[in-house]
């Protein structure tokens, strides 16, 4: 397995004696409107862990699940005037 | 803006998107609505006055009337094309005749 160089280390020292270095678990990043960018409501987990979820826990019930729930009624009111 | 008969737009929620009907103001802020469910798939319901959104059209309607007289409404007005409506199809579920093979 290849680890990337800009992953974070720690020290550990083990009960013989010696002092390697651990590496720190990637963290992924807020999902985000993709109009105003604003932070959603959905699990901050990794690729494989998201697979384990039901798909209603990763993503609302509405239309337009990429948007946060202001813009998409902007979209709407915009359509019918 | 919101009387009976006004034809609006739901913006919030599972059913944002969908068209449907004003029948009723309840109060202040809620008003009764339906779709009904066989055109725009918005079943009889109470819903907030924030989460609707009032389009130019209007139908002429007594605050009592059921659905049946409301989708004969849409279908003569010619709205349901107007508006880019999906109207889902009716199932009908027909029985086949098993073919049963006869011993001779």
């Amino acid at each position: 397995m290849i680890i990337p160089k800009s992953t974070k280390k720690y020290k550990v020292k083990t009960p013989g004696g010696r002092t390697v270095a651990h590496f720190k678990k990637r963290k992924s990043s807020y999902a985000r409107c993709k109009k105003c960018g604003a932070k959603l409501n959905r699990p901050k987990l990794s690729v494989e862990q998201l697979k384990r979820l039901p798909k209603t826990k990763k993503r609302p019930e509405r239309p337009f699940p990429e948007l946060c729930s202001k813009c998409m009624r902007e979209h709407f009111k915009e359509k019918v005037r | 803006m919101l009387e009976p008969g006004r034809i609006v737009l739901k913006i919030a929620g599972r059913e944002a998107g969908k068209y449907a009907v004003i029948l009723d103001n309840i109060d202040d802020n809620f008003v009764l609505i339906t779709g009904p469910k066989t055109i725009t798939g918005i079943k009889r319901r109470k819903c907030n006055i924030d989460h609707i959104e009032p389009t130019e059209h209007k139908f002429d309607i007594n605050p009592k009337a059921d659905d049946v007289s409301i989708e004969n409404l849409w279908k003569s007005s010619g709205l349901i094309e107007k508006l880019e409506i999906k109207v889902p199809m009716k199932r009908e579920f027909k029985k086949e005749p098993v073919e049963t093979k006869k011993k001779q």
